[in-house]
């Protein structure tokens, strides 16, 4: 079709699905929004918790270790005995060459870091902040559990927040996600045990765990569909072997269960949102929001309140009744759509905002243990946030990011990524900021006139061309088993690297026409495609020759000949395993 | 890289000094429907673009300049010689037989234009897991209006 009847089909669907898209598109991006409520007493006698009405807020900018004094605002209230330190960025790599930082468990021990090597194919690999020692959750379990992990399956950590030992290990199939085994693993014992199946539920595959926060204090959460209509919410205490069923339903699914914070478990069903506070059993539904936190600094967590928003309003609940509080100042974390965002303080009454750092990217905060301090880092800014509580004040400080993308040395480019990670200290108003550098030589590579629009493709192009196979003996692909295909083939090293090459040349002569267009009835079939890296590779079988084309080219059975290139079948003659079915 | 459709017509109308009134009865159609165009709400229909490229002295390409890469997968899943019509009214019906999260990947690559990666960031998924799923999604698309032919 020529692309204007093709931008026909889009322009005519029906305009409901037009509008529903594009309110798809308009919808906030998930997992970047945070909301901190601070609560404070008024008298101890209160049973309840009453919130401030008003608090002046201030900043003060201390000068900073290594650094230039920050600012210049001036201090109305400068809180006494407090301070704001910040180390220089300091290398804390690993032996490992390939490492980046993920600030996802703020404030956990345990930091998720990708790694090459012995551990590359691994998952639940994790930093250690404090030991600076490399964990890896797959390779403990494994030896622990003494089962051997099935073919096309994988595991999924999810790591106790309270307790870097003990993790839940949830065994499934990586096409269809389908769970097949569920065990809680003790790296202090070094053993595993397999999680029992809740009374009525017949099989693995109709648990859920939904995700890393799962586990806390021992206490596992997870959904079970009966498969008759039934869905249940249950936390399974590790330490007893017991499950205690939460919460259930006849007509909705419950899509997750988590822990918010210690004690606080958030149930998820359809479009509303429940807290359960494990300590005083109460339930509170938070309907219709859609973004929610918890916190709370002066009666710790167990008492907090928590926060929801849908975009307008901001609620605020005490977590200990379930009461929905008011008047409150919470702070907030946007993100933009560029990546860049701001942290605010915002008046639940007003909607008045002040913002507290500009151009965060969303990717580097932190809280303190004691939730006595929240920390953010902006690496574009070069300021360090901490929020104190307790007062309700704040302070930056200047610490310096690298600003350079690139680097040139001897007229060769080199591309510089790098991760920041911050780690909250011992005392309050105490932090530190890692960072990691990946330097990659760039690649000369063919220039095209899409290039400049589409660097993921070139990307790619140049993770493919480092892909190292020295450690890696065979390699699989085949078409994910929902689709009903599910023919995998094994490659040995040799031959992948083979491969890599043509797959690399497939790339390479991207606009180039290598050959005229073959007719739909000359029998030409998908015989299977190939997950390399990020990129999908068709292999279209015809009676003579493979053709194969790489995404983003485009397979074969439609469209122009962009990313095609076609193979004699004796080209694979000599290739161990079995390409050719 | 999306489909800046709305985004073209409105520049193109304010640098030749018209409202959207004033557009609406150059094109003898509603401000109602230029303002759901230039918000990105609705896409002008082929025949409109062209009355506006027209109009406009543009090239109608000019105004559908997308991602490429969308439209050959696109082209890969329609069978030869089937009518636009028929495709849309098609791919309206294999819309509704995806589960949720199906749906809300193949809308915002095929309607908004979105990268994989960008689809991942949006729901929250990872950028393979998104990948696989358009794979999935292309082929049960082309078999579905395999079958319709």
């Amino acid at each position: 079709m020529k692309r204007s009847e093709l931008y026909d089909v889009i322009a005519r669907l029906d305009e409901d699905l037009q509008q529903q898209a594009y309110e798809l598109e308009q919808r906030p991006v998930p997992r970047k929004q945070l909301f901190f409520s601070r609560i404070l007493p008024i008298a101890a006698s209160c049973a309840a918790i009453i919130i401030t009405a008003a608090v002046v807020l201030s900043i003060f900018l201390p000068k900073m270790i290594g650094g230039k004094d920050p600012g210049e605002t001036p201090d109305q209230n400068p809180p006494s005995g407090q301070t704001l330190s910040a180390t220089k960025l300091s290398y804390k790599g690993l032996n490992d060459d390939i490492v980046t930082f993920n600030a996802e468990n703020y404030g956990a021990k345990l930091i998720s870091t990708d790694v090459k090597g012995v551990h590359a194919n691994c998952s639940g690999v994790f930093y250690n902040q404090y030991t600076g020692e490399l964990c890896c959750f797959e390779h403990a379990f494994l030896n622990a559990s003494g089962i051997s992990l099935p073919k096309m399956s994988c595991i999924d950590f999810a790591v106790d927040s309270a307790d870097g030992n003990l993790a839940a290990a949830v065994i499934r199939e990586t096409s269809g996600e389908k769970v097949t085994g569920l065990w809680i693993l003790d790296r202090k014992s070094d053993k595993a045990r397999r999680v029992p199946l809740p009374e009525g539920c017949r099989s693995y595959d109709s648990i859920t765990v939904s995700s890393s926060k799962s586990l806390c204090n021992g206490i596992l959460c997870l959904a079970v569909n009966d498969g008759k209509g039934t869905h249940s919410v249950y936390a399974y205490d590790t330490a007893f072997g017991k499950y205690v069923k939460l919460a259930d339903s006849k007509d909705a699914e419950f899509v997750a269960a988590e822990f918010l914070a210690e004690d606080i478990i958030l149930i998820k069903k359809d479009d509303s949102v429940y807290f359960i506070n494990t300590v005083t059993n109460v339930l509170t539904e938070v309907a219709g929001e859609t973004n929610y936190s918890c916190g709370g600094k002066v009666f710790s967590v167990k008492n907090g309140g928590w926060l929801a928003e849908n975009g307008v309003v901001v609620a605020a609940y005490d977590a200990k009744t379930g009461r929905e509080l008011s008047n409150e100042k919470v702070l907030v974390m946007t993100a933009f759509d560029d990546g860049t965002g701001k942290i605010l303080l915002k008046d639940t009454t007003t909607g008045e905002e002040t913002v507290l750092l500009d151009d965060y990217d969303g990717n580097c905060c932190t809280w303190s243990s004691d939730f006595s301090c929240f920390y953010a880092y902006s690496a574009g800014y070069g300021k360090l946030l901490c929020y104190f509580t307790e007062s309700g004040k704040w302070k930056t400080g200047d610490v310096k990011g690298f600003a350079e993308k690139t680097e040139t040395v001897d007229k060769q480019s080199y591309a510089v990524f790098e991760n920041y990670y911050l780690a909250a200290g011992n005392a309050p108003g105490n932090a530190s900021v890692y960072y990691t550098r990946k330097i990659v030589k760039k690649d000369i590579v063919p220039e095209y006139e899409d290039e400049k629009t589409d660097s993921a493709f070139w990307d790619e192009y140049r993770y493919l061309k480092h892909l190292n196979f020295e450690k890696e003996t065979s390699f699989y692909f085949g078409e994910p088993a929902a689709s009903g295909e599910g023919r995998f083939y094994e490659i040995e090293k040799d031959d992948m690297i083979l491969f890599r090459d043509i797959l690399l040349k497939c790339l390479e002569s991207r606009g180039k026409v290598y050959r005229e267009r073959r007719m739909e009835g000359d029998g030409g079939v998908v015989a299977g495609t190939l997950t390399c890296g990020e990129l999908i590779v068709y292999f279209i079988e015809y009676s003579d020759c493979f053709c194969v084309s790489v995404e983003p080219g485009i397979p074969l059975t439609g469209g122009s000949d962009i990313g095609v290139y076609e193979f004699p079948k004796t080209v694979f003659e000599n290739v161990r395993g079995s390409i050719v079915p | 890289m999306g489909l800046d459709v709305g985004e073209k017509i409105k520049n193109l109308r304010i640098n030749k000094g018209l409202t959207q009134d004033e557009l609406a009865d150059r094109l003898g159609i509603s401000r109602h429907l230029v303002s759901k165009w230039e918000l990105g709400q609705r896409l002008p229909g082929y025949d409109a673009v062209e009355m506006m490229a027209e109009y406009f002295d543009v090239e109608p390409e000019l105004l559908i300049l997308g991602d490429s890469t969308v439209y050959e997968e696109l082209d890969s899943c329609i069978p030869r010689g089937m009518k636009s019509e028929t495709a849309s009214k098609l791919i309206d019906e294999f819309s509704e037989s995806l589960d949720k999260r199906d749906r809300e990947i193949f809308l915002l690559r095929y309607v908004r234009f979105m990268s994989s990666k960008g689809i991942a960031r949006k729901i929250g998924k990872g950028y393979g897991t998104v990948r696989n799923r358009l794979v999935v999604i292309r082929k049960t698309l082309r078999e579905f209006l395999d079958r319709c032919v």
